[in-house]
């Protein structure tokens, strides 16, 4: 994947942003640094950026687009240049060299309207950092412009020049030279790269201006304002420059140059309040309550907490006077009272009455503010809107009679409350005298707050209900504790102190150490590991408390023993007293099973599929008399009816992410059903997916994160558009008591771990794949009977590669070119697995033993999972098989998928970067496996591996498994004996061996 | 100059001369003498582009204005100069109310400034037709002919543009006044440059690192993330004032629409809503 880098050229005359493209490439060591600039050797050919750029940013009219060269300063080593997405090489010292890049220019208003189509927020590895800034300040740019901010200019020129005129950025604000400030520390080294003689500043600036510029000059070109309606003279010329593509005046008047000094002496003014700031602090009335005073001081600009007070501006000499009375001058026009200041010949601060400061608060602060001045609030003041100043209510926590068992989420739990305002409490008889008042502005305790109508409105209502309590929600509660600020009768509440059992829930959700880890429970045939221990306490919390939970753990930590622990610990306090839904995907099914019949086989469980699945009244019955149902989201919503019927004690969703579209169907079927407590198990990290997290939480704790279009605006738009960090840590505090996520790389998780982790994983046969293994299983059996010796032999082997092929996919074995999604079972786990390891950013390595299926597989994943995919075999040429290898391994952004025949894989490479294995068809023989699988399981590998061998259930493949594993000494045999053993077998034996099954066959096209 | 006389007396019905109170107050106290005929002639001068040119030398005004012989007549204009004790007593004036150099320093003429001329007996704006002394060497015996009438016209819109133009025929320059109010303050006698206000002297450019070239460090700026509309619709432009140019209004209305159809579609890019 190529990285797309932009940076701001700022080459007087010509100015703009060139883009070019970064890929990576094996290429050659050098000896020592060259002299000469020498071509980057990682640069994507412009003929192969184009495209993607057309892709992208299909605004941008790029086919008159020519590819032109730019000499950039990039570190590089002795060895190369560095590729910008690696680490920094250890021990290799990096000096800057100018190198050659291929790209294109754009224009500053082209460049404009790509930066405003870059995503904001990280995450998307194909747009390099220096290409993110830019794009970060076209948003400034953006900013400046709803503010305002720029200023028309007209620079006359010295003798030949032809004058021009320019759309001006004013950053004379205090917010804007904070920004400035930010944005100049914060700028990459990359962005310098074409102009190292330029400092932060004033590539800043150049890109600033140019950018608001071209913006404002191409809307006003779109409608040339008509020159008749111009004054005549040299303005007209300088009017009609401002709105054309071409910054220069035609045909000029000679009275340019006054025009422009008549402009410089317009905008002067703005430019005193840039290295220190004239500023006004408004004090409260000492005794007389309508006399606040509003203070003239100086603030030095490099130094925001520096103020000089008036008297000392005055005994000053130099030109702070100056720089002072003309910011007087100027804000006078902002707000007119402070020129009642101004009447001596020293003022140091002007009288405002309570009316006046109202209006300064409202319409004046903010406009001075943005005009350079700075303006200090008195603190209860200062931030009108926010709670602590604000008219609400305190809530105090009543103990709850229950300790928690049997709540749920909407349950109502008591509260003391209180009126405050200003963080004071508010008495009734000081809350009447003060609402009597209409003064916008009350003294309350010494401090002076705004008083809000609406509030009092809210107040006053809520007063006559005359409760002595409020209930409030768990959710709202919780909701509370987290951040947000829920309002009772239209009163917001600014204060909440809990204690007792719900303080307890506030802590333990919120920190998980306060849990109490759950050892495996009676029954339990195995053992949990100490993470497992504490994920099963976590479910036991949140249940206990009525709360849908979320356990997302990195796949192969163990999602199901948990589970599965967390069931038999309910079983084990006589609480499973109701039957537990558990809804996976078809491929699943059968896995499930088998893992709780393993881990605790007391649990009575029914799978619920196929043709002959019971209906009506019958599956009422079933349900009732098993503790766990196993169905599939396939069946869900056809089976909907029967589900609905039953009173579940528990809803769990495997791969809870199929859920992720609220609108489907399966998932609004899902919804409907009610059950005591709902789990979700998910191994994809699902709060960086906004929806999916939505419409998972919605499902587990309905209502919570509220209504899907809120959701959508409040969260999912500012963080992935815009990369918002206070919404996402606001939404994270609001989620993270609900999903409990650990990852293998934990520190404290690893060590639990072993280093290499083997599964089986159990799939289903389609009904397709089913009809054609019965019938290559008929045919061969008859076939085998008649014939004896080598010839008996050859058709035995020969029916077990097809077996294996139709155990593969269906198009495996019958050689068609059909699609090949869900029509097989192996296949379709193997796409849910691999997305986990995709979205874990991890890598895998799939074996097969049959290089055209191989092949096959290679499109099939490239296609689902919309990365590229490599595939390695005997037909690999060398040079081919060095480069995959040396880019799976060293690409920074190469392919994470690598499938490999046995033969052509199994041995010699080194593949370390791959941490997770899969045997997508099996040798049966562990050694050859095991050999394989040490391409990822040896020196260099850093992560735990996890090796996951694929299985048909109810084929000769789960038997053959069963076989090895049950009797390791014939294992020992078989594997010394390849598959040669099996012809061996009598026509009886191979007969058992070889039949499918039936039961385990997962229907999913029945619509019976 | 203009080829087309119908459009050229269209735009010379849209010349206004003065579009700040104190050089409308300029053109209202000469209108106020009431030489109707020879100031309407002047006007049309004027605004036909008859002066060729116009150079304010201290206190005096030199003018070149092309009558109808063909070389141009001189015009030579003055108004009284105060004695340097009468300034001085203006100055002191000023400088009891810190309102007269706030104003003066943010571009406008403060509204009460005659206060301070009255208050030594003086007055800024010509009192009566003698405070205007002008030669012209037309052979029009008249005076004011329609060649000074014309250079009067002119006069009221450069004030427009530089108030300073003012004091500067009284006698006094703008840095003159600005200075003496500083030495009156107490402030020493350093003049602030023009560069207070912009970066002096630029720090030296720090060279570019290797380290960390490619990283950018930390998110967008929370309040770029949600670009909120100004809470008023207020912009610089009713900060800075009307422009000190000739005819400013109707420029000012086209700018107040350019900004807001700028806003409108800032607000919508911010929105994602192009």
């Amino acid at each position: 994947m190529a990285i797309l880098h932009g940076i701001w050229v700022h080459h007087p005359p010509r100015a703009g942003l060139f883009l070019w493209g970064e890929t990576w490439r094996q290429v050659a060591k050098r000896r020592k640094r060259s002299e000469a600039p020498s071509a980057h050797p990682y640069v994507q050919e412009p003929a192969e950026l184009s495209p993607r750029l057309a892709a992208q940013f299909p605004q941008i009219p790029l086919r008159s687009l020519v590819p032109e060269t730019l000499a950039l300063q990039l570190p590089a080593t002795i060895e190369n240049v560095v590729y910008s997405a690696s680490a920094a090489p250890e021990g290799k010292p990096l000096e800057l060299e100018t190198w050659l890049v291929e790209g294109f220019w754009l224009d500053g208003h082209q460049a404009f309207e790509l930066l405003l189509g870059v995503p904001l927020g990280g995450g998307d590895a194909s747009i390099g950092d220096d290409l993110r800034f830019w794009s970060q300040c076209a948003r400034w740019v953006l900013d400046l412009l709803v503010r305002a901010k720029y200023l028309p200019d007209l620079e006359s020129g010295n003798g030949p020049e032809i004058p021009t005129a320019r759309w001006v950025p004013l950053l004379d604000s205090a917010v804007d030279q904070a920004r400035l400030k930010e944005f100049a520390a914060r700028l990459p080294g990359a962005c310098r790269a074409a102009t190292p003689e330029l400092s932060a500043h004033q590539i800043l600036k150049s890109f600033l201006s140019a950018m608001l510029d071209a913006r404002v000059r191409t809307l006003l070109a779109c409608e040339p304002p008509d020159s008749r309606t111009l004054p005549a003279g040299a303005v007209r010329p300088w009017l009609l420059a401002l709105a054309h593509p071409q910054p220069q005046l035609k045909s000029p008047d000679p009275e340019t140059p006054t025009l422009a000094e008549a402009l410089a002496t317009w905008r002067a003014p703005l430019s005193y309040q840039v290295r220190s700031r004239t500023c006004f602090r408004l004090q409260p009335p000492e005794q007389s309550k309508d006399e606040w005073k509003l203070d003239f001081l100086l603030q030095a600009g490099d130094d925001p907490e520096a103020l000089i007070t008036a008297q000392q501006v005055w005994s000053s000499t130099g030109a702070l006077q100056e720089v002072f009375l003309a910011g007087l001058g100027l804000a006078s026009r902002i707000f007119a009272p402070i020129e009642r200041g101004l009447l001596v010949p020293q003022p140091t601060c002007c009288t405002v009455s309570t009316v006046e400061v109202f209006q300064f608060l409202k319409a004046a602060t903010w406009r001075l503010r943005d005009s350079g001045f700075e303006v200090l609030l008195p603190e209860s003041l200062a931030d009108a809107g926010s709670l602590r100043n604000r008219l609400g209510l305190k809530l105090e926590a009543n103990a709850p009679g229950r300790n928690g068992s049997g709540l749920g989420m909407q349950s109502l739990l008591a509260f003391k409350w209180e009126l405050s305002l200003a963080g004071k409490t508010l008495s009734r008889a000081e809350f009447d005298r003060l609402a009597v008042s209409s003064d916008p502005l009350v003294k309350i305790h010494d401090n002076w707050v705004e008083l809000r109508p609406q509030d009092v409105r809210a107040a006053r209502s809520f007063l006559q209900s005359r409760k002595d309590q409020v209930g409030l929600s768990l959710e709202d509660v919780l909701r509370l504790n987290f951040g947000d600020t829920p309002k009772i009768d239209g009163l917001p509440i600014v204060n909440f102190d809990s204690s007792g059992p719900i303080q307890q829930l506030l802590e333990t959700l919120t920190d998980q150490r306060k849990l109490t880890p759950i050892d495996e429970p009676p029954g339990f045939k195995g053992t949990l590991r100490p993470y497992q221990k504490i994920g099963v306490g976590w479910l036991a919390f949140l249940q206990k408390w009525g709360l849908g939970a979320c356990l997302a753990d990195d796949m192969g930590l163990g999602k199901t023993v948990e589970l599965i622990a967390f069931l038999l610990f309910l079983k084990s306090k006589n609480e499973l007293d109701g039957p537990i839904l558990l809804i996976c995907p078809t491929s699943v099914m059968g896995n499930w099973e088998r893992e709780i019949k393993k881990f605790s086989p007391s649990l009575s469980v029914h799978v619920h599929h196929g043709a002959r699945r019971p209906k009506g009244r019958n599956f009422v019955e079933t349900a009732q008399k098993k503790q766990i149902i196993i169905s599939s989201y396939a069946l869900v919503q056809r089976d909907s009816k029967d589900l609905k019927r039953v009173e579940w004690l528990g809803l769990v969703l495997d791969e809870a992410q199929n859920i992720k579209n609220p609108d489907a169907k399966q998932t609004q079927s899902i919804r409907e059903l009610t059950a005591r407590f709902r789990i979700a198990l998910t191994g994809t990290p699902v709060e960086n997916r906004l929806a999916e997290l939505w419409s998972i939480l919605d499902f587990l704790n309905p209502g919570y994160l509220g209504a899907r279009n809120f959701f959508q605006r409040r969260f999912a738009v500012p963080i992935e558009k815009y990369g918002d960090r206070s919404s996402a840590n606001a939404l994270k505090a609001l989620v993270q008591p609900f999903i409990l996520r650990r990852l293998k790389s934990d520190p404290q998780i690893i060590q639990d771990l072993p280093e290499k982790q083997e599964t089986n994983v159990f799939c289903p046969l389609t009904p397709e794949q089913a009809a054609l293994y019965e019938r290559v299983v008929d045919e061969s059996l008859v076939k085998i009977e008649q014939s004896s010796g080598i010839q008996r032999r050859g058709t035995v082997l020969a029916t077990l590669v097809k077996l294996k092929q139709i155990c593969n996919h269906p198009s495996h074995y019958l050689g068609d070119d059909g699609p090949l999604a869900d029509r097989s079972g192996k296949l379709s786990r193997l796409g849910e697995m691999l997305e986990e390891v995709l979205a874990e950013e991890e890598r895998a390595l799939i074996f097969t033993q049959f290089a055209e299926w191989g092949h096959l597989l290679q499109a099939h994943l490239s296609r689902q999972l919309g990365s590229e995919v490599f595939f390695l075999y005997g037909g690999t040429s060398k040079n081919q098989r060095e480069a995959m290898i040396e880019r799976f391994q060293n690409d920074p952004q190469g392919p994470r998928i690598f499938i490999l025949s046995l033969k052509a894989g199994g041995v010699g490479l080194n593949l370390t970067r791959a941490n997770h294995v899969f045997h997508f068809d099996r040798w049966w023989n562990p050694a050859v496996e095991n050999q394989a699988t040490d391409r990822v399981f040896r020196i260099g590998q850093t992560k735990n591996v996890q090796v996951y061998k694929y299985v048909c259930t109810g084929t000769l493949e789960e038997r053959i498994n069963a076989l090895i594993e049950s009797k390791k000494a014939l294992a020992e045999q078989v594997v010394s004996a390849g598959e040669n053993w099996l012809s061996d077998l009598s026509t009886d034996q191979l007969r058992q061996l070889l039949v499918l099954d039936r039961s385990e066959i997962v229907d999913t096209e029945d619509t019976a | 100059m203009n080829s087309d006389p119908a459009k050229a007396s269209q735009e010379a019905a849209a010349k206004v001369f003065a579009s700040q109170w104190w050089a409308q107050r300029w053109i209202d106290v000469l209108e106020s003498f009431g030489w109707t005929q020879r100031l309407a002639r002047g006007r049309n001068y004027a605004r036909g582009g008859n002066v060729l040119a116009m150079e304010f030398q201290g206190s005096k005004v030199k003018a070149k204005v092309q009558g109808t012989a063909p070389t141009p007549y001189d015009v030579t204009l003055f108004l009284d100069r105060f004695s340097d004790e009468q300034w001085q007593e203006v100055i002191e004036t000023l400088a009891g109310r810190a309102i007269f150099a706030a104003k003066l320093l943010a571009g406008e003429m403060p509204q009460n400034i005659e206060e301070a001329f009255i208050a030594s007996g003086l007055s800024l704006f010509p009192f009566n037709k003698w405070d205007i002394h002008s030669q012209c060497s037309c052979p029009d015996s008249a005076n004011p002919c329609k060649h000074i009438a014309a250079v009067y016209y002119l006069m009221g819109e450069r004030f427009d543009q530089d108030p300073f133009v003012l004091f500067a025929l009284r006698g006094r320059s703008r840095t003159q006044i600005l200075q003496r109010l500083r030495e009156l303050r107490g402030s020493g006698t350093t003049a602030p440059s023009e560069s207070a206000a912009t970066e002096s002297t630029a720090p030296p450019v720090p060279p570019l690192k290797a380290q960390g070239f490619w990283q950018l460090a930390g998110d967008l700026d929370p309040s770029l993330v949600a670009i909120l509309p100004p809470p008023s619709q207020e912009t610089v432009l009713d900060v800075l004032g009307p422009p000190p140019i000739e005819g400013a209004e109707p420029v000012v209305n086209y700018f107040k629409g350019t900004y807001a159809q700028v806003r409108n579609w800032a607000m919508a890019a911010a929105l994602g809503a192009e």
